[in-house]
């Protein structure tokens, strides 16, 4: 292989490398562990401590009563989450959209990346970079409130050029069958832009001279992309990838609540919206608490699979 | 550079900008709706319709939000926490990444783990309350920094672009005499600048974007940060629970509304184009060399 | 069950030497003279906080703040919680044990505050109630809906009992030559002409007949036209039948079917938040908002105006139905009820019953509305009163005070031209009288914690799917047998249970 991609798979390595150091001493690292001191703090007293909070799930909890004063009931509401007859249907609908995001909202920001990677022009390549993330900052109200005007049937602006070139209005909003596609469609449009940043702070680790070399070498752009661009970005897509699976059963509440109606329940009611609805109607915490429960667990099991199986492929996965 | 770009290469290049302007013009088109909304006269809005253009240019919107006074205070209590709390997060995931970015420090998995552990479980809204509550954080602006310290996510993604920075700058930092802690500071941090941009960037934009826990922790309204003063002036009562009509009725037109959408975000959007030149390519270049 | 019951014992007792030793007490401490308005407060300065839900400008440390302050000798806290956190606010708050001192609780009816009220988190507050002179005003028919288990917990937050309007574009019909609608067939008539006739007359295919929104709302007068009944409806049998099932319910929704085929009704309800309902009416788009507020119809005029000057929308009586029935649904006559924690010791609780006896009397009212005479507004020498919107809304001056008396025409919109606020004072004695009550208002059945989430689901899909046509008309009799097969037979037989055990 020639030099410079050798020296870019080093570079794309350089986490892997340091397997092969040995023997840590604790003497010379005392100070590494004072460092970690305050980080440590905040995670016990702020993530652990209340982490007894994950209990209710096996009580019938009232706030009144408090955690002590509570009876418990054991796994009642894990079982009645089971028997709901709709589990399945919520289960779905949930695991589609997620991975209708996986597919086509997850590679977005990469590519996108990737293409503003390949800009010569800088201030061109700034410019694009700020228009795209201008969306993130927009409040998923807006966002469907904005659909409306452009979907709806009744003056909406796609309908109306349909019609005035004869065709039949579509009823994107009501039809089941769109649901998904509209909502992938709009998280795309909304965080494609944001999610680039962290792949253009990485890519901007790379050394120039890589490319320079590789050119000398005839190496064309695919090449270039191929042995130098992906290597530098391989471990922060794939420490992205494994921790969105730990959230593989969240798809946005506030962004599905919004964009759900009685004609797309079939296709749009997922585990947060079902739980919304349960606890407009007496309290509930405890089987909230079940139901987030099962989705960590749910998510704890693909996070331990997929980083077990990224270590196989030689790759350093998050822990 | 020198060299002759291919025919395939060129066509790409104008592919590609030709995507990336289509891109842009699709995620900038309703930011320019909001925009033109919020400085559009009240009738243009009313008959409906999408607007890309006021008719007039009016700031009776802007005026009225920086009339009020809850607004520009609440202006102030958002900036503070924002510049101090983003250096406390930036502090803190720092000390802590570093040295989880060691291979060799002992017990590293098991607390990497613990980390992402922390990602997937939470002991939910009741018990952070309660423990924040008696950490004596209620009604203080700490509320809003302290229990946010540290973003477990940002923290592993740090902790992986620290790693990327070659073992053999930092043997040669300490050879050079450099203990860890001066590693830190003198080689990979500099080096890490894209990085401390992009955290910088995310967890300012936290802080400004900030509304459950201001509305949990803080019952003082004059402590209250941008985003619950802003969502309350243009709160429109529906008919179910109805509240208002004692006297006065808040008639919030859609101009007042865009117009708070803008003033929210317009501050925090200036902050990610100076951090850019951080993004710039070649940052290693100079060090590896030298 | 035996603390609560020792709880109370201990209350009431305590209460009636309590109210004695005030007796007396207030006596000598109206011969002391205690400064302001004199001896309304006690001899202790003591905290009294309340929580509550915000809707506008946060309150402040203005004049009407310390006139409170003064008056009942109190250090004052009101804790504005923006309103649409409030529920999960209310929740850790409830869980850290730490609880203000008055709580506005504003679920209704809410099985969670049956639960606390039996666990005995909250005083019973009858005999408070009856020593104080504005509060008794409310009608009896609001403090009946409140009560639980016969006793009173909460004070309630009282609102007019009927408050709806139906609207209408009547420069529309006058363009038309249509008159007022005052039938279900009329009004059909008119939704469909309003669609199809260029209404406003500007040659454009832009207007429909009714607005309305998600899962069919803002049709209450409609629903109420075909007897569907409110909630729950009194049988022929004696019996209560839930509005779900009756057979009242699927004429409306016949109606509806067809006049969405005819095109009369808006296309696109099934995607629409209340706001963007609204929108429609105010923005010229429809012709009718059948299930509309009172309050509302001053913010519809203004804005409609900005959109067309010729417009002149009014409020006229809800249509009838092929058996002649019209009116609303009445509501509980309240928003939101007071509750005091049952750990507040016996002086505490009256002072706190003592500043809430006061926000439901006149002086606070005026206050409320008005601010303090000299800061926020001022009064002309024949009683006009100028306010200065400025200071008043800078002030939050609304927030501070936020209890009321029982007033129907609160619902007036005070800054709204006169014509507006004649219309509205109008509708109101219209409307007093055309509620019809749901008889199990306050009633929430035990098995529908579980149930109801799922069947208000279903409910909601096959009505939309009904009117908009993805399913026929007979969709109706398969979702009443699969309503009572999944969990609304249970429903309503404890609804009866529960019905038939009430004092007639």
């Amino acid at each position: 292989m020639n030099d410079w991609a050798a020296k870019a798979a080093d570079a794309a390595d350089g986490p892997l490398i340091r397997r092969k150091k040995r023997g840590g001493t604790l003497r010379m690292d005392w100070d590494l562990y004072l460092l970690l001191l305050p980080g440590l703090l905040f995670f016990i007293i702020f993530k652990y401590v209340p982490m007894w909070g994950v209990v209710i799930a096996f009580q019938e909890y009232s706030p009144f009563k408090g955690i002590l004063g509570s009876d418990w009931v054991g796994l009642q509401h894990f079982a009645k989450l089971f028997a709901y007859d709709k589990f399945w249907e919520i289960f779905r609908n949930t695991l589609l959209i997620s991975f209708y995001n996986l597919i086509f909202f997850f590679p977005a920001p990469i590519i996108l990346a990737l293409l503003l990677n390949e800009l010569r022009h800088q201030l061109f390549k700034r410019s694009i970079q700020t228009i795209i993330y201008l969306p993130h900052f927009i409040s998923w109200v807006v966002v469907v409130g904005m659909t409306y005007l452009l979907l709806g049937t009744q003056g909406g602006i796609v309908n109306e050029i349909i019609a005035a070139f004869g065709g039949e209005k579509v009823a994107f909003l009501t039809t089941p069958e769109y649901f998904r596609t509209l909502l992938v469609s709009q998280s795309v449009w909304k965080e494609a832009g944001w999610g680039t940043i962290i792949f253009l702070a990485a890519l901007s680790g790379v050394d120039t001279q890589l490319y320079e070399a590789a050119i000398v070498d005839g190496a064309g752009r695919w090449r270039q992309l191929w042995h130098i661009t992906l290597p530098a970005i391989r471990s922060t897509i794939f420490i992205l990838l494994i921790l969105r699976l730990g959230n593989i059963l969240d798809v946005g509440f506030e962004h599905v609540f919004l964009m759900l109606n009685s004609t797309v329940m079939s296709v749009g009611d997922v585990f947060e919206t079902y739980v919304y609805r349960e606890g407009l109607i007496g309290g509930k915490f405890s089987y909230t608490t079940a139901v987030g429960l099962f989705k960590s667990l749910v998510g704890l099991a693909l996070v331990l699979g997929a980083n077990w199986l990224t270590k196989k492929f030689g790759e350093e996965g998050v822990f | 550079m020198h060299y002759k770009p291919s025919l395939g290469s060129r066509l790409f290049d104008a592919a590609n900008v030709a995507i990336l302007i289509v891109f842009s013009l699709v995620t900038l088109f309703p930011f320019l709706y909001i925009l033109a909304t919020s400085l559009a006269p009240l009738q243009q809005v009313l008959r409906g319709g999408l607007i890309l253009w006021p008719e007039e240019v009016t700031w009776d919107a802007y005026r009225t939000i920086f009339s009020n006074t809850h607004f520009v205070r609440s202006l102030m209590t958002t900036v503070f926490v924002t510049v101090v709390g983003t250096l406390t997060n930036l502090v803190f995931t720092v000390f802590m990444a570093y040295p989880l970015a060691k291979k060799r420090l002992k017990g590293r998995r098991t607390m990497l783990f613990l980390v992402v552990f922390t990602i997937l479980f939470s002991g939910g809204m009741i018990p952070t309350y309660m423990v924040v509550k008696s950490v004596g954080l209620m009604n203080t602006v700490w509320s809003l920094i302290l229990p946010g310290a540290i973003s477990a996510f940002n923290l592993i993604i740090m902790k992986n672009f620290f790693q990327g920075i070659p073992e053999e700058l930092e043997e040669a930092a300490r050879i050079d005499g450099c203990k860890n802690l001066g590693v830190l500071f003198r080689i990979v941090l500099p080096l890490s600048m894209p990085a401390l941009a992009t955290f910088t960037l995310f967890y300012a934009v936290g802080h400004w974007n900030q509304f459950f826990a201001a509305v949990m922790y803080i019952t003082k309204s004059n402590l209250w940060p941008i985003q619950v003063v802003l969502r309350q002036m243009i709160i429109e009562g529906s008919t179910q629970d109805f509240e208002v009509a004692m006297g006065e009725l808040n008639i919030i037109p859609a101009t007042i509304k865009m117009a708070a959408i803008i003033v929210a975000t317009v501050p925090i959007l200036l902050v990610y184009p100076f951090l850019q030149k951080h993004f710039a390519k070649g940052v290693l270049l100079g060090s590896v060399k030298g | 069950m035996m603390n609560t019951h020792y709880a109370k014992k201990t209350a009431a007792a305590g209460l009636t030497a309590a109210l004695a030793a005030a007796t007396i007490a207030g006596c000598s401490g109206d011969a002391g003279g205690s400064g302001a308005a004199g001896g309304d407060g006690g001899e202790k300065r003591l905290k009294i906080s309340m929580m509550y839900p915000l809707y506008n400008e946060p309150p402040q440390k203005n004049e009407v703040w310390k006139y409170i302050e003064d008056k009942f000798n109190i250090e004052f806290e009101p804790m504005a919680v923006p309103n649409n956190s409030y529920e999960d606010k209310l929740k850790v708050t409830l869980a850290s044990g730490d609880l203000p001192d008055l709580i506005l609780w504003t679920k209704y009816p809410d099985p969670e505050l049956n639960k606390y009220v039996a666990q005995g988190a909250f005083l019973p507050l009858d005999e408070l109630v009856q020593a104080s002179p504005n509060i008794m005003k409310t009608p009896q028919s609001i403090f009946d809906n409140v009560k639980i288990e016969g006793k009173l917990y909460g004070v309630p937050r009282t609102r007019a009992l009927n408050r709806s309007a139906v609207m209408i574009r009547k420069d529309w019909l006058d363009n038309l030559g249509l008159p007022v609608p005052q039938t279900t067939d009329e009004l059909y008539e008119t939704a469909v002409r309003f669609t199809k006739d260029d209404p406003d007359k500007n040659g454009k295919d832009d207007t429909f007949g009714i607005a309305f929104g998600e899962n069919i709302s803002h049709m209450d007068p409609l629903w109420m036209a075909f007897d569907m009944g409110a909630g729950w409806r009194v049988m022929e049998d004696g019996t209560l039948m839930s509005d779900s099932i009756t057979p009242g319910r699927k004429q409306a929704l016949e109606w509806l079917r067809n006049l969405y085929q005819d095109g009369g009704l808006d296309k696109d309800f099934a995607v629409l938040k209340n706001s963007q309902v609204w929108e429609k009416l105010e923005g010229g788009k429809a012709g009718i908002l059948i299930g509309g507020q009172t309050s509302d119809y001053a913010r519809y005029v203004e804005n409609l105006a900005k959109v067309d000057p010729k417009a002149n929308l009014i409020m006229i009586r809800p249509p009838k139905g092929p058996t002649g029935v019209s009116g609303f649904s009445e509501t509980s006559g309240f928003f939101g009820q007071w509750v005091i924690p049952a750990k507040t010791d016996d002086e505490k609780a009256q002072r706190i019953m003592r500043l809430l006896d006061w926000m439901a009397g006149d002086e606070a009212y005026q206050m409320k509305r008005y601010g303090m005479e000299g800061v926020h507004h001022t009064k002309s020498a024949d009683g006009k009163i100028t306010v200065n919107v400025e200071k008043y809304k800078a002030d939050g001056v609304d927030a501070v005070i936020q209890h009321n008396p029982y007033d129907p025409y609160s619902y007036v919109v005070m800054t709204a031209p006169e014509s507006v606020q004649k219309a509205q004072r109008e509708n109101l004695d219209m409307v007093r009288d055309l509620g019809i009550k749901n008889p199990a208002l306050s009633f929430v059945a035990p098995s529908a914690i579980d149930k109801q989430a799922d069947l208000t689901k279903l409910r909601d899909e096959t009505f939309v799917k009904i009117v908009m046509g993805k399913v026929p008309l007979e969709e109706f009799d398969r979702f009443v047998q699969q309503w009572l097969e999944q969990g609304g037979a249970q429903i309503t037989k404890e609804t009866n249970e529960w019905y038939q055990a009430q004092p007639k």
